[in-house]
């Protein structure tokens, strides 16, 4: 081994003033050499009575310079003004040391010669050769590839991914794109070690579901960024990616001219109010994006009236109660209508008809309640558990006091407003979402009131997860990138959807569901669904929020870091790596914001400018 | 169990070495028939302050120190003794720090370190032949006699003696000031100067004598002649001022060697009142601040640092001496 290592790049020795022990040591650095923060090191030591020697690996997590020989502070106008006190300039670096090998817990000795760890020494000290199946997800600082063991995250050893970071600066939902790309983007298996191994033979099964929250952001994920430049191409071909924009998918279009090896993505929006349900944007320069609905029969079988109380106060027992019953009542009752739209009218179950053990669609008789909307689903759900003039449906309202059935009716008239809940139930053909698709599906939810996005989340997560639980196999992997954790898992409070996403962050690992959420605060998400995640990221932290015991996963170095970190820069956590790992990842192909696009013609330049113009006309 | 008893014949003293630190010693004391010659530059009855000058200063200063320390008391009493004999064991140093004004920057040169076994006069080298067990390098040199003041002043001259060796080797006169601490031998080469703090000794009266409170900082006193067997001239100069003291606090006296030519001496005592106050630490830096110059404290504590921790050597000697 120690011939291996004098090929290495000699940066000093340890010093001999402190003493070294098992979790850190200092060194005095030559005066050619330099060592920057998050650097890997490497020092042999002769341990007495042990046969072979140790290697001691470590990250640098601190650089550090005085003059030796100042017993004042003023000294330093006498060495370096007038120059008549003889200092000898020093530079040290703090090293947290990572691994030893062999793995037996010893410090290293005083005075031994540190080393800069690069090729096989660096991926000992990252534990590279100890990963299962190895996926780069960023670039050290020297630009080789930093790696994370994929075990961890596809649910083999350990599932999740959480990103914290502050709002803007941390580009967490641009890393949390990078990594599926990394994720989605090579094809090879297990056994060639010669290329770098994603998710095996399922890779082009796993899909990815993504809600667009802010603006429209992510629908330019096909779309050409146009500050990319070759430092960024180098990253990515560093990191064994060529780099493209993905390829759209249009519901109904043909896929055979997409081109294999590169993920495909589709874009899902509600319909506009008042239009036509094809047209899904007021903009007219993103075509492609499918619109979404659900039917209200689709609304009924799935259950997805819970998804319409998600607010923390809607968990009082007495509404939960009558919820379900209603819930159960409305499967048990509802009728399709013979046109096919998805439209239903309630009828007593003892008045279905069957056909080849299916019911029978009819038409509706007078006096009952089409229910083609969510507002006619509140009427229809109303007459029966708060009729004018009459009693109230016994199997509906069973004994539930009057007062609870009014809050119920209240909620659901706010909800079933045209500017909430509204434009989400409505018939027609058949609209839902096909995550089946692509391989990324975005449902853009920007626009909708915080009501209806929780509404949507929840109902596509139990789709998703009631779909895995369904087959029970773990791949093709289902991977959802949820922003806004804070919001749908708090710390505090109930919510169906809380449930679920902790349901998911528990048994998810093994139905191959796969959370990878983000938050601007660690410390404001449910436990559960945080301590779930084997993978960690961090992009810049709030000071207050950097000092959280969310973080302890941190170095006290790191942390202090992380209130710096500038755009691109994340740092790592993983479980096969016990120390965080800080890297960079290249600027995206893809354009994550609608400036970022590669304009490729003037008359594209100027199609916004025409239309302001003859509105101004 | 004692093995043998020539194993009782070398042992330390319980004596603190520390003790004969602050001896003075013999060699330099100046016999009191010193002539002084106060008239060679300027007539006596016309001393004033003169102001110096840097305009010939070479580039560099240097200057040069050693050091001694006493490690331990030895007590050799072979059975044909009647009374025990002390030698010392001890260590000097010395060394230089180039101070170059133009580059401001200074560094260190030449440290030298030396362990040396002082015998009392007539005693044989062999009756220490355990020592060499203690795996340090040490030289044996006897001393002028056989007390132990001798063997003191035997170390001091082991040190002087290093030091001038260091002012030989590292003296270009062409481009530097050669600034020794202490007074001026005659082993110095002649050229450097001698840098003197205290003022334990009084060579002028009348006129001159009041003219060197007087200095202000970048003035000295004019030049004069010490005679004697090693004549040498001699001035003062202010370094610093010494708040709520008096007004011969902060002087410094300079001495060369003789040798010289006066016009040369002139030049080197011009640019001494300039140069050296730059040199001289503030107040809170060092209790014998202003004198003890910057560059001379760091030397000073960089060769006793390189003389290593005293405890440990102590320690090694015991284990060879008194450990079968």
């Amino acid at each position: 081994m120690s011939e291996i290592l004098e090929e290495l790049e000699r940066v000093g020795r340890i010093v001999g003033d402190a003493r070294t022990n098992t979790r850190e040591f200092r060194i005095i650095l030559d005066d050619t050499s330099y060592l920057a923060v998050d650097d890997l090191v490497v020092v042999i030591s002769d341990i007495p009575g042990l046969t072979e020697p140790l290697a001691t690996y470590g990250v640098v997590t601190e650089s550090e310079s005085t003059y030796e020989g100042v017993t004042y502070e003023t000294d330093v106008r006498r060495i370096a003004d007038s120059g008549v006190l003889p200092a000898e300039l020093i530079r040290t670096a703090t090293v947290a040391i990572t691994r030893m090998i062999p793995e037996i817990w010893t410090a290293p000795l005083a005075g031994q010669i540190v080393r800069r760890a690069t090729g096989v020494q660096r991926d000992l000290a990252l534990y590279v050769d100890d990963m299962g199946r190895k996926m780069p997800v960023g670039l050290a600082p020297d630009g080789s590839p930093i790696f994370l063991d994929l075990d961890f995250f596809d649910g083999t050893k350990g599932g999740h991914m959480s990103i914290s970071g502050v709002s803007g600066v941390a580009t967490k939902t641009t890393y949390a794109f990078f990594f599926i790309r990394m994720l989605t983007g090579a094809r090879h298996i297990r056994e060639n070690s010669d290329k770098y191994d994603a998710v095996g033979d399922s890779l082009h099964n796993t899909r990815v579901l993504v809600f667009n929250v802010k603006g429209q952001d992510l629908l330019w994920l096909d779309t050409e960024n146009a500050d990319f430049t070759d430092v960024d191409e180098a990253g990515w071909t560093a990191l064994g990616i060529t780099p493209t924009p993905f390829q759209l998918v249009t519901s109904g279009a043909s896929l055979s001219d997409l081109m294999p090896g590169i993920p495909t993505v589709s874009f899902w929006s509600p319909p506009q109010e008042g239009t036509p349900e094809d047209i899904v944007l007021p903009q007219a320069d993103r075509t492609g994006v499918s619109p979404f609905y659900w039917t209200p029969r689709e609304f009924i079988d799935s259950g997805l009236l819970s998804y319409v109380f998600t607010d923390a106060s809607d968990s009082r027992n007495q509404l939960q109660f009558l919820l379900e019953r209603i819930q159960s009542q409305l499967q048990r009752w509802a009728v399709d209508l013979a046109d096919g739209t998805g439209a239903v009218v309630l009828r007593h179950p003892n008045e279905h008809e069957f056909f080849e053990g299916k019911r029978v669609a009819v038409a509706p008789r007078s006096g009952e309640i089409t229910i083609n909307s969510l507002e006619s689903l509140k009427n229809g759900i109303r007459y029966f558990i708060d009729p004018d003039e009459i009693e109230a449906h016994p199997d509906w309202v069973g004994s539930i006091e009057r007062g609870t059935i009014l809050a119920f009716i209240r909620r659901l008239e706010a909800a079933s407003r045209v500017n909430r809940l509204g434009k989400l139930v409505r018939v027609g053909s058949k609209m839902s979402v096909d995550r089946d698709l692509a391989t990324v599906t975005v449902v853009d939810i920007h626009s909708l009131h915080e009501l209806a996005q929780r509404f949507v989340v929840g109902a596509l997560l139990k789709e998703t997860f009631e779909e895995k639980e369904e087959t029970g196999s773990r791949t093709p992997l289902s991977v959802v990138v949820l922003d806004e954790m804070n919001k749908y898992a708090p710390i505090q409070g109930e919510s169906p959807i809380k449930d679920m996403l902790i349901d998911i962050a528990q048994r998810g690992r093994s139905l191959g569901v796969l959370l990878i959420g983000a938050q601007q605060s660690a410390s404001r998400v449910a436990p559960d669904v945080l301590e779930n995640a084997s993978i960690r990221v961090t992009g810049r932290l709030d000071s207050a929020e950097s000092e959280r015991s969310q973080y302890g996963w941190m170095l006290p170095s790191t942390r202090a870091r992380a209130k710096l970190l500038k755009p691109g820069t994340m740092v790592l956590g993983q479980p096969a790596v016990p120390l965080p790992v800080v890297l960079k990842f290249p600027r995206t192909p893809w354009a994550t914001r609608g400036e970022e696009r590669l304009i490729s013609s003037t008359e594209e330049l100027f199609s916004g400018l025409d239309s302001s113009l003859s509105e101004d006309i | 169990m004692l093995s043998d008893l020539s194993d009782l014949s070398l042992s330390i003293s319980s004596w603190d070495p520390a003790y004969g630190s602050a001896v003075d010693f013999r060699e330099f004391h100046e016999s009191d028939q010193q002539s002084i010659d106060d008239s060679v530059e300027v007539n006596s009855r016309n001393w004033e302050p003169i102001h110096g000058n840097m305009i010939d200063a070479p580039p560099a200063v240097l200057f040069v120190d050693g050091i001694q320390r006493i490690e331990a008391r030895l007590e050799i009493y072979p059975p044909e003794f009647e009374v025990p004999q002390s030698a010392l064991w001890a260590a000097t140093g010395a060394g230089a720090v180039r101070w170059n004004r133009k580059e401001r920057k200074s560094e260190f040169l030449n440290l030298t370190h030396r362990r040396v076994v002082v015998l009392p006069k007539g005693i044989e080298i062999s009756h220490i032949e355990r020592l060499k067990r203690a795996d340090v390098d040490f030289e044996i040199c006897h001393a002028g006699g056989t007390e132990f003041s001798d063997l003191q002043n035997e170390v001091h001259v082991q040190m002087a003696e290093l030091e001038s060796k260091i002012v030989r080797a590292t003296a270009d006169f062409a481009t530097n000031i050669v600034i020794a601490d202490g007074r001026i031998r005659s082993k110095h080469p002649p050229g450097a100067l001698g840098y003197v703090k205290s003022h334990e000794r009084r060579y002028l009266s009348g006129r001159p004598a009041e003219t060197v409170p007087n200095l202000e900082i970048e003035q000295r006193t004019p030049i004069f002649l010490i005679g004697g067997q090693y004549p040498r001239y001699s001035w003062y100069i202010r370094v610093g001022y010494v708040p709520g003291g008096n007004r011969w606090q902060g002087i410094a006296r300079l001495e060369v060697s003789a040798e010289l030519e006066l016009e040369h001496t002139m030049g080197l005592a011009d640019i001494s009142a300039v140069v050296i106050p730059i040199a001289a630490p503030p107040l809170y830096m060092d209790p014998r601040a202003p004198q003890n110059l910057v560059p001379i404290a760091a030397l000073e504590r960089e060769l006793r640092r390189g003389l290593g921790d005293p405890e440990l050597l102590n320690r090694k000697l015991k284990a060879v001496l008194h450990e079968a």
